[in-house]
C-alpha cells in the first residue's frame, strides 16, 4: 500500500504549479481558521472554500494522464502489484478530492445553519449535505478520470470531455426518471450515483489490471503526430536543386514554422489536425445533444456547445504555442535570428494558429446555431470574447519563459477568471457585461506583448528546453 | 597570434540559489579538439549551454569567435554546429525532413558530406523520429550538427548511445573534421578511451569548476603517482614538506592525494617534472619511484 500512498502524494504535488496552488490553499485555510477562531464565520467560509478549490482543482484533470504515463513505465510492470498500487493511489486521490471540499462546505453550511438555529441539532442534515457534495464531486471526478485516462491515448482524445459532457443531457432526456439534470438530493439518488461511480471504478480497474502494454499519454508531446509515419514527399522548394541550398524567404519561413511548431512543413502544418478535431468534435457533440433533445429544449445545450467550441480555439492555440518557446532553442543556432526576432516569429505563428482555429470554430458554431435555431449573435459574441481571450492567452503563454513564478501564477489566475467569465456569459447569453470583459482584456494585450518580448530578449534555454514525452505530466 | 575560437573568463552561472559554474577561465584555439570530462552533474552541459549562448552567464564572460556568446550575431551562429545530449528533434518528422528544413534555415548544406554520413551510419532517413532508436536519433542529431560543415563543432556526449562500431566510425569522422584547417571541436564524454583517441586538449570539470585545462599529452606526462619509501616513519606533515620542497622547482604543482603509512607514502601530484626528483629524494631521505598514470586513473585522482 505504500505505493498507493506515494501515488496519492504525487497526484497532489506532481506539477510545480500544483505545489504553488497547494501553498496558496494552505495559506487560505490558515486565514480561514483564524477568521473562524475570531468569530468571523462568513469571512472564514470564503477563505476555506477558496483553499479547497485551489488545493483540489488539479488532481481530477491530472490523474488519468498521469496514471497512463506511470503505467507505461517498464519498471512499473516489473514491480509486484505495481499497477494495483497505482490504481489504489488514483482512487484515493479522487476520494480526497471529493471528501475535502465536502467536509469544508458541509461544516460551513452547518455552522451557518446552526447560528440561524435551523439545523441546531439535526446531525442528519449535516451528513446529508456532506454526502451530497461528496458524491457529486466523486462522481464527476470519476468520469473526468476515466475520460482523460482513455482520452490521453490519442491527440483527438482532447475532445472526449466535450463528448462526455454532451452525453449527460441525452441521458437526462432519454431517462428522465434518473433525475440526472437535478442535483441529487434524496438518499436513493445519492446511493445510485455513488454505487454507479464505484461500479465505474471497478470496471475500469478490471480492464486496467488486465490490459497488456499501456502506451504513454500523447498529450505531453510537442505536437500532433501521425500514426503511420513513413515518407512524406520532400517540400517543393528543394525539388530539382542539386546543391540542396534553399534561399527563398518562403522556404525559410516554412522551415521555421515546421521546426517552431513541431509540425509538418506546408501551409496547413500544425493546423489541419486541430481544425479537423475542433469541427468534428463540436458537430459530434451537437449531434449527440440533438439526438436526445425534445422540441424546444435544445437552445441551452446548443448555446453551451457553441460557446465551448468557440473557446476551444484559444485553448488549442495556447497548446500549440507552448512548445515553441523550447523549440526556438534549435532555431537560435540554425536560423540566424536573434531572440527578439524569434519572439516575432513565434508571435506570427501564434496569430496564424489562432486565426485559423477561430475561423474553424466560427464555422462550427455558426452551423450549430443555424441547425438549432439559436440566434447567430450568440456565436458572434462567443467568438469575439474567445478571440480576445485567446489573444491574451497567446501572450500569457509567450511570457512563460522563466518557469512559473508567483506573479505569473497570479496573472494566469486573473486572466483565466476572465476567460471563464466570458465563457459563462456566452453560455448564458448575457450581452451587457460583454463590453466590460472586452474593455478589461483588450488594453492588457499590448502590455502582455511588451512584457513577453522583454522576457524573450534574455530567454534562458537552459530552463526552456524542448518538451519531451511525458515531461508535462509524467514526472 | 591566432585568436581563440572559444573563450571564457571567470565565467559563472547560477540558477536561483544553485551555483552551477564558478570562475571558469578557458580558451580553445582553431584546430584544437577539446574533450570535456567530468562526473554526472559536474556542469559540462551547462558550460556548453553558456558558451553557445543558450543561457546567459551570471558572472564573467564567454565569447565565440571574439563575440559575446549570448548576443552572438546570426552569421557567427551559422558557423557553429551543435548536437545536444538530449535530441531536440521533432518526433513526427522524418530524418530527411529534418535535413531539408535545417538546410533551408542555414542556407548552405554540404550535401555530399551529409549523404556520405547517412550511408556510413546506416541512418533510415525516411522513418519518423518517433520510430528511431536512441542511437539513430543521436546520429541524426549529429548529422544535423555536421551537415553545414561548421567551423566550431560542439557535441554533448555524442557517443553515449552508440554501439562500438558506430562509435569508432563517429570518432574517425571527428578526427577527419579536426584535420581540416581551422576546425575546432568541443565534446564531452564519459568514455575516457575516446578522449585519448581523439582529443588534444582536456578540460576536467569538477563541481562547476575547471580543475584542469591543457594539452592531453602534458596531462599524461605531468600527473604522476609518487611511491615514497623512507628509512624512518614519515611525518604527518608530509604534505607540507612536499609542497615546500617542490615549490621552487615546480611552482604550479598541486598535491591531489597523499596516503602515509609508516615509512611509506603514496601521493599523486600535478605538473610534475623530473628536475624535482633529486631534491625531493634528498629532502625526504627516501627512495622515490615515479609511476605514470592512465587517463582514467588521472580522472579518478581529480575526484577524491
Amino acid at each position: 500500500m505504500s505505493g498507493a500512498f506515494a501515488t496519492l502524494k504525487l497526484l497532489f504535488t506532481a506539477v510545480r504549479e500544483q505545489r504553488a496552488l497547494l501553498l496558496a490553499g494552505s495559506l487560505s485555510a490558515v486565514l480561514g481558521l483564524v477568521a473562524l477562531a475570531t468569530g468571523r464565520h462568513d469571512t472564514a467560509g470564503w477563505w476555506l472554500i477558496g483553499s479547497c478549490i485551489v488545493g483540489v482543482v488539479i488532481p481530477p484533470f491530472l490523474t488519468g494522464p498521469l496514471l497512463r504515463n506511470l503505467s507505461a513505465m517498464r519498471t512499473v510492470e516489473l514491480i509486484p502489484h505495481g499497477r494495483l498500487q497505482l490504481l489504489m493511489g488514483s482512487f484515493l486521490a479522487e476520494l480526497f478530492t471529493a471528501a475535502i471540499p465536502a467536509l469544508v462546505f458541509a461544516m460551513i453550511a452547518a455552522q451557518g445553519a446552526h447560528e440561524r438555529a435551523q439545523l441546531a441539532t439535526d446531525s442528519h442534515s449535516f451528513a446529508m449535505l456532506f454526502a451530497t457534495i461528496f458524491v457529486s464531486i466523486f462522481a464527476a471526478a470519476t468520469v473526468a478520470f476515466v475520460t482523460l485516462y482513455y482520452g490521453s491515448a490519442s491527440q483527438f482524445g482532447i475532445l472526449a470531455p466535450i463528448v462526455v459532457i454532451s452525453v449527460f443531457p441525452v441521458v437526462a432526456r432519454t431517462f428522465p426518471q434518473l433525475h440526472i439534470e437535478h442535483f441529487p438530493t434524496s438518499a436513493s439518488d445519492l446511493s445510485i450515483t455513488y454505487v454507479g461511480a464505484l461500479g465505474v471504478w471497478s470496471l475500469f480497474g478490471a480492464l486496467y489490471l488486465r490490459a497488456g502494454r499501456i502506451a504513454p499519454s500523447v498529450w505531453g508531446r510537442v505536437a500532433v503526430r501521425t500514426e503511420g509515419g513513413g515518407a512524406i514527399a520532400p517540400p517543393r522548394w528543394l525539388a530539382g536543386r542539386e546543391s540542396g541550398v534553399a534561399r527563398e524567404l518562403s522556404s525559410q519561413r516554412d522551415a521555421m514554422r515546421a521546426l517552431l511548431t513541431g509540425s509538418h512543413p506546408g501551409a496547413w502544418g500544425g493546423i489541419a489536425y486541430p481544425v479537423l478535431a475542433t469541427t468534428a468534435g463540436s458537430l459530434a457533440g451537437f449531434a449527440l445533444v440533438a439526438a436526445g433533445s425534445h422540441r424546444g429544449g435544445l437552445e441551452g445545450s446548443a448555446r453551451f456547445i457553441a460557446a465551448m467550441v468557440a473557446y476551444s480555439g484559444g485553448l488549442i492555440s495556447a497548446m500549440v504555442i507552448l512548445p515553441m518557446i523550447g523549440r526556438a532553442r534549435y532555431l537560435w543556432l540554425k536560423s540566424g535570428l536573434d531572440r527578439r526576432q524569434l519572439f516575432r516569429e513565434a508571435e506570427a505563428q501564434s496569430w496564424r494558429t489562432l486565426a485559423i482555429l477561430t475561423l474553424a470554430a466560427g464555422s462550427a458554431t455558426g452551423l450549430i446555431c443555424i441547425l438549432s435555431g439559436v440566434p447567430l449573435h450568440v456565436a458572434g459574441d462567443a467568438l469575439t470574447l474567445s478571440a480576445v481571450s485567446g489573444t491574451v492567452l497567446i501572450y500569457l503563454v509567450l511570457m512563460h519563459t522563466r518557469g512559473w513564478r508567483i506573479a505569473d501564477i497570479l496573472l494566469t489566475t486573473v486572466l483565466s477568471a476572465f476567460w471563464f467569465i466570458g465563457l459563462i456569459q456566452s453560455v448564458l447569453g448575457l450581452r451587457s457585461p460583454l463590453l466590460f470583459v472586452l474593455a478589461v482584456q483588450i488594453p492588457l494585450i499590448p502590455v502582455l506583448r511588451a512584457w513577453g518580448r522583454a522576457r524573450w530578449t534574455d530567454i534562458d534555454w537552459m530552463i526552456n528546453r524542448p518538451l519531451q514525452l511525458g515531461q508535462l505530466l509524467g514526472r | 597570434m591566432t585568436e581563440p575560437v572559444v573563450t571564457a573568463r571567470s565565467l559563472g552561472k547560477a540558477i536561483g540559489r544553485d551555483t552551477i559554474l564558478r570562475d571558469i577561465t578557458v580558451a580553445a584555439g582553431p584546430g584544437s579538439v577539446v574533450g570535456i570530462i567530468g562526473k554526472n552533474g559536474a556542469g559540462k552541459t551547462t558550460l556548453m549551454d553558456v558558451l553557445l549562448g543558450f543561457s546567459p552567464a551570471t558572472s564573467g564572460s564567454s565569447q565565440l569567435f571574439g563575440h559575446d556568446s549570448f548576443t552572438l550575431p546570426g552569421q557567427i551562429r551559422g558557423r557553429i554546429g551543435f548536437a545536444p545530449q538530449q535530441d531536440e528533434l521533432v518526433h513526427m518528422l522524418t530524418g530527411r525532413q529534418h535535413v531539408e528544413l535545417t538546410a533551408a534555415l542555414l542556407g548552405r548544406w554540404n550535401r555530399a558530406l551529409a549523404s556520405r554520413l547517412q550511408a556510413a551510419w546506416g541512418l533510415p532517413m525516411d522513418r519518423v523520429v518517433q520510430k528511431l532508436s536512441g542511437g539513430e536519433r543521436q546520429k541524426l542529431s549529429t548529422l544535423l550538427a555536421l551537415g553545414h560543415d561548421p567551423e566550431l563543432l560542439v557535441l554533448d556526449e555524442p557517443v553515449a548511445a552508440l554501439d562500438p562500431i558506430s562509435r569508432r566510425q563517429f570518432l574517425q569522422e571527428l578526427l577527419d573534421i579536426a584535420a581540416k584547417p581551422g576546425r575546432t571541436v568541443l565534446f564531452s564524454t564519459h568514455i575516457v578511451s575516446d578522449l585519448e583517441r581523439v582529443a588534444d586538449q582536456i578540460w576536467i570539470i569538477r563541481g562547476g569548476t575547471i580543475v584542469w585545462a591543457g594539452p592531453l599529452d602534458y596531462l599524461k606526462e605531468s600527473v604522476v603517482r609518487l611511491h615514497i619509501t623512507a628509512r624512518r616513519p614519515l611525518p604527518a606533515t608530509l604534505a607540507t614538506t612536499l609542497s615546500a620542497t617542490l615549490s621552487a622547482a615546480l611552482p604550479r604543482l598541486e598535491l591531489l592525494s597523499l596516503r602515509v603509512a609508516g615509512p611509506r607514502a603514496t601521493g599523486v601530484i600535478t605538473h610534475w617534472g623530473e628536475a624535482a626528483l633529486a631534491s625531493l629524494r634528498e629532502a625526504l631521505e627516501a627512495d622515490i619511484e615515479v609511476e605514470a598514470l592512465g587517463l582514467e586513473d588521472i580522472f579518478v585522482e581529480f575526484h577524491p
